[in-house]
């Protein structure tokens, strides 16, 4: 068996409000292993983005713990933070957020920028991943010259020129349209399947989520049900996230 | 409601704008203070002392309103164009535009009420200021002085003109907001063709520009003191340099960065292309007012270097041009009248040393017709060798001798200017060659053009004038205004017809002390209000597009650049930004010294030339002080916008 990839435990988080507190989780326990490609899907409020957030380090937990590799969050202040974040962990967005006044490849080429990686170790790099991807040709271009596609890649190149341990995706394909988001879980698919990257990703899509192999159901800030997708067919898992998502939503 | 909704919105504007709120404010407080100054009664009573005093301030008023107007317009469509969305919201939600009107109408009007109070309550204490500075200067009685009603209303109507007017061009504006807008996301950067090679050639152009016109400036200040050149030559050159400076500025902003971004490997490094794009973006889109700030900004150098070189130059200059205490100055015959001035002198003041001199004349004009100032009839004006000794002995200076030669003494600059040395005079039989000219040489009563010819010379010639000149015993303090008004009543024939010319140094300072104090006062008045207001533009500039920059710095910090990273790369490209339009600027003091040095020695005093620069340099670090404690509170203010508290 793989080794844990990422592993909670515990993980609860509170919101301090003008109208009291909220509770956005509450005690969430799970692990992922290494080369797992996973999503978690809930209704709008079950606390997925503030999951993905709290895994990206980009927010702290109430309670509980979160490991990513060997490294327990907790333990690192924040200036290791920021840099564990840059060098471990790679995050894709609905809203792609490149830098607008950035070209692609400097939005690509910024987070080793930030390490110090040596300019010759950037160019290889670079060049492998966007030949990978499909961008070279694009490479040069403001993210407001590109099209959504183009720029979910970009943005997917960024999150992974720094080799991370696992690639976070909030929503990836929110933003394009039905041939893109499947050209899109495809990449993530290849990539998973042939560099081993540890993908996890929250979704409201029950096709797109049946591409992974593993879906994880929130609701109200706590982890409703999982199921694993097996040996079976893409068809046959979507169909049961389908049912197991009906049933999250008619016990509401 | 619209009333509410104005408070609502001001404050939350003045919240996060307040340093462009106090440069305001400060402005506001500035004309205060020099309308103060119009209708102040210890400056009127100056009267004569400060002639022209009034009409300078007034003048200068007029103009600091019609620029602080311009900037205030500046600022409001600035605004306006920040907040298209909440207006098109307002409009969304059933406001007509009338009611926009309305809302941004009383919006300013509650600003101009509230500048129209603090500016009131600064500008007094701005008031005694500048008041104690000119009765330091123009030696006048010293003291708190009310400040007068007069002066307020005058402030208060010149701002609510700066408030119409601004609103006048803002309003436009404010038609333009579309409730159609809130659908679209917000307009985004615009592609524009990046040429910076291109703009750095220009940047490069304009600098050769400013140095030629620096050249041609010092030659137009050189060849208007020597031979009385009217001013045009200068006014062309400065407004030329004023035209590189803004292109130079501006062709910077456009170009710098963009070079720098070309060099891949220099930029990949850390935050640092992030930080350059950043900085390429606000000062491309920015690059026009970054021109005009720096024309502000020099104005304001500029300003302060004349103001300082005025108050330096003055008391060399008077000591140079004034070596004795009195002289008097008398057509021939007037013995009488001489006799009495003596008088006069005496009873004022111990009198140390007095030399009488004779001019004379012989009726030819041979050097007068090769000097621009002769006039039919006019004649040549000799001074013998022996007097003028006397002269020199009395000022400690050595004797000079002259054979078969002479000299050309003036206290007029542009004597330098004209050539003597073919004319050879004709006097007595002898032949008498040019040997020399002294054009800066002291005033003996009125402006003076005369010969000093060895006596033998001279005599035979008829008597012109006859004069004195005194010195008085050191460290004697005297009524000098009185003694002044005593000679004038001396030598007043009938009206307004002075029989004889006279000059009392003490006297003369206190009227030149209050010239000079008009130009430093007004020199420095321009030049803060342009500081104030070029900082004011800044802020607004800076504040305005840090809300922008927010997501760039949220994804920033999302990739892994920690707090440190993301607070040195927004210091380092709003420092960069809010530097621009400062560094040619201050630099530009070193060519004001340059031109200082041609005045001063124009006018003989090039001793007072190592104080006008050690103060133009120390007036640069002031004005540079105080641009990065403004800086300072700018950027804490941005820091705030960017990251929020986080």
């Amino acid at each position: 068996m793989e080794p844990a990839a990422l592993r909670l435990l515990g993980v609860t988080k509170y919101f301090a409000g003008p109208g009291g507190v909220t509770r956005a989780l509450k005690g969430v326990e799970f692990e992922l292993r290494l080369g797992e490609f996973a999503a978690v899907m809930g209704p709008s409020g079950s606390g997925k983005s503030t999951l993905l957030k709290l895994i990206a380090t980009l927010e702290t937990p109430t309670a509980g713990s979160i490991e990513i590799g060997e490294t327990n969050l907790a333990a690192l202040r924040e200036e290791r933070l920021a840099a564990f974040r840059r060098d471990r962990l790679g995050v894709v967005f609905q809203n792609y957020n490149l830098i607008e006044v950035l070209t692609a490849e400097e939005n690509i080429l910024l987070p080793l920028d930030l390490a110090h990686v040596p300019w010759q170790e950037e160019e290889k790099r670079l060049r492998a991943l966007s030949e990978e991807l499909g961008i070279a040709k694009v490479l040069k271009k403001f993210p407001r010259d590109l099209s959504g596609g183009e720029q979910q890649r970009v943005a997917i190149a960024r999150a992974l020129i720094t080799r991370p341990a696992v690639l976070l995706a909030d929503e990836p394909t929110g933003a394009l349209d039905s041939a893109g988001a499947r050209a899109l879980m495809e990449l993530f698919c290849s990539l998973n399947a042939k560099n081993k990257t540890t993908v996890f990703m929250a979704t409201h899509d029950a096709w797109m989520a049946s591409y992974t192999s593993r879906v994880l159901f929130l609701r109200d800030g706590r982890i409703f049900n999982e199921i694993y997708r097996g040996q079976r067919a893409q068809k046959e898992f979507y169909e049961e996230i389908l049912a197991v998502r009906a049933a999250l939503e008619g016990g509401r | 409601m619209i009333a509410k909704l104005a408070w609502r919105n001001l404050r939350r504007q003045i919240g996060g704008y307040l340093l462009y709120f106090c440069a305001l404010a400060l402005t506001a407080a500035l004309i205060f203070s020099a309308t103060g100054m119009l209708f102040c009664r210890a400056v009127l009573a100056a009267g004569a002392a400060l002639d022209g005093f009034s009409e300078t301030i007034a003048f200068l008023t007029a103009l600091v309103a019609l620029v602080s107007g311009a900037v205030l317009a500046h600022a409001n469509l600035f605004f306006l164009r920040l907040r298209q969305r909440e207006f098109g919201v307002y409009l969304a939600l059933g406001m007509t535009r009338k009611d926009l009107r309305n809302l941004f109408l009383t919006e300013t009007l509650l600003l101009f009420a509230l500048s129209l109070v603090l500016g009131g309550g600064a500008g007094f204490l701005l008031f005694q200021g500048f008041l104690a500075l000119l009765s330091h200067m123009a030696a006048l009685p010293q003291g708190l002085a009310a400040y007068p009603v007069e002066g307020a209303t005058l402030a208060a109507l010149l701002l609510a003109g700066v408030y119409l007017f601004s609103c006048a061009f803002s309003l436009p504006g404010l038609r333009r907001v579309q409730t159609g807008g809130l659908l679209q996301p917000r307009p985004g950067r615009q592609a524009k063709k990046d040429a910076p090679v291109r703009a750095l050639a220009a940047a490069l152009f304009c600098l050769v520009g400013l140095a030629a016109c620096y050249f041609a400036c010092k030659g137009a200040v050189r060849r208007s003191l020597l031979q009385g050149e009217n001013g045009a030559g200068i006014a062309g050159s400065l407004l030329l340099a004023a035209a590189f400076l803004i292109g130079f500025t501006a062709a910077l902003a456009k170009g710098a960065v963009g070079v720098l971004l070309k060099r891949r490997r220099f930029c990949h490094k850390g935050s640092r292309v992030f930080m350059l794009r950043l900085l390429n973006e606000r000062l491309r889109a920015n690059a026009a007012l970054a021109g005009k700030l720096a024309l502000m900004v020099a104005v304001s150098v500029v300003g302060v270097n004349v103001a300082a070189m005025v108050g330096l130059s003055e008391e060399a200059l008077l000591l140079r041009r004034y070596p004795y205490d009195v002289c008097v100055q008398l057509p021939a015959g007037r013995e009488d009248l001489l006799t009495a001035a003596g008088e006069l002198v005496e009873e004022a003041a111990p009198v140390a040393q007095a030399v009488e001199y004779t001019v004379w004349t012989d009726g030819s004009d041979a050097l007068l017709s090769c000097t621009g100032w002769a006039w039919p009839g006019a004649a040549d004006a000799c001074l013998s060798l022996s007097d003028y000794n006397a002269l020199r002995r009395a000022l400690g200076e050595p004797e000079l001798s002259l054979s078969g030669e002479y000299l050309v003494l003036s206290d007029i600059s542009q004597t330098a200017g004209y050539d003597f040395s073919q004319i050879v005079l004709q006097k007595n039989g002898g032949r008498y060659s040019f040997a020399g000219c002294d054009a800066a040489a002291p005033r003996l009563a009125s402006a003076y053009f005369l010969a000093v010819l060895p006596d033998e010379a001279v005599s035979g010639m008829r008597p012109a004038e006859t004069c004195m000149v005194w010195k008085l015993a050191p460290g004697t303090a005297f009524d000098a205004g009185a003694l002044d008004a005593a000679l004038r009543d001396l030598f007043k024939e009938s009206g307004a017809q002075y029989i004889g010319d006279f000059a009392v140094r003490e006297a003369v300072r206190t009227s030149h002390g209050g010239s000079m104090a008009i130009l430093s006062i007004g020199a420095l008045y321009v030049s803060s209000v342009f500081l104030l207001l070029a900082l004011a533009l800044l802020s607004i500039e800076l504040l305005g597009s840090a809300e922008e920059e927010r997501k760039s710095f949220e994804i920033l910090q999302s990739l892994g650049g920690d707090g440190r990273t993301c607070a040195r790369a927004l210091c380092a490209e709003l420092l960069s930004f809010f530097v621009l339009p400062f560094v040619l600027p201050l630099l530009l003091m070193f060519p004001c010294v340059g031109v200082c040095a041609v005045i001063l020695r124009g006018l003989g005093v090039p001793e007072a030339l190592g104080e006008a620069a050690f103060f133009a340099g120390a007036s640069a670090v002031l004005i540079a002080a105080v641009c990065a404690l403004y800086f300072a509170a700018a950027y804490l203010a941005a820091k705030r916008k960017v990251f929020g508290g986080r």
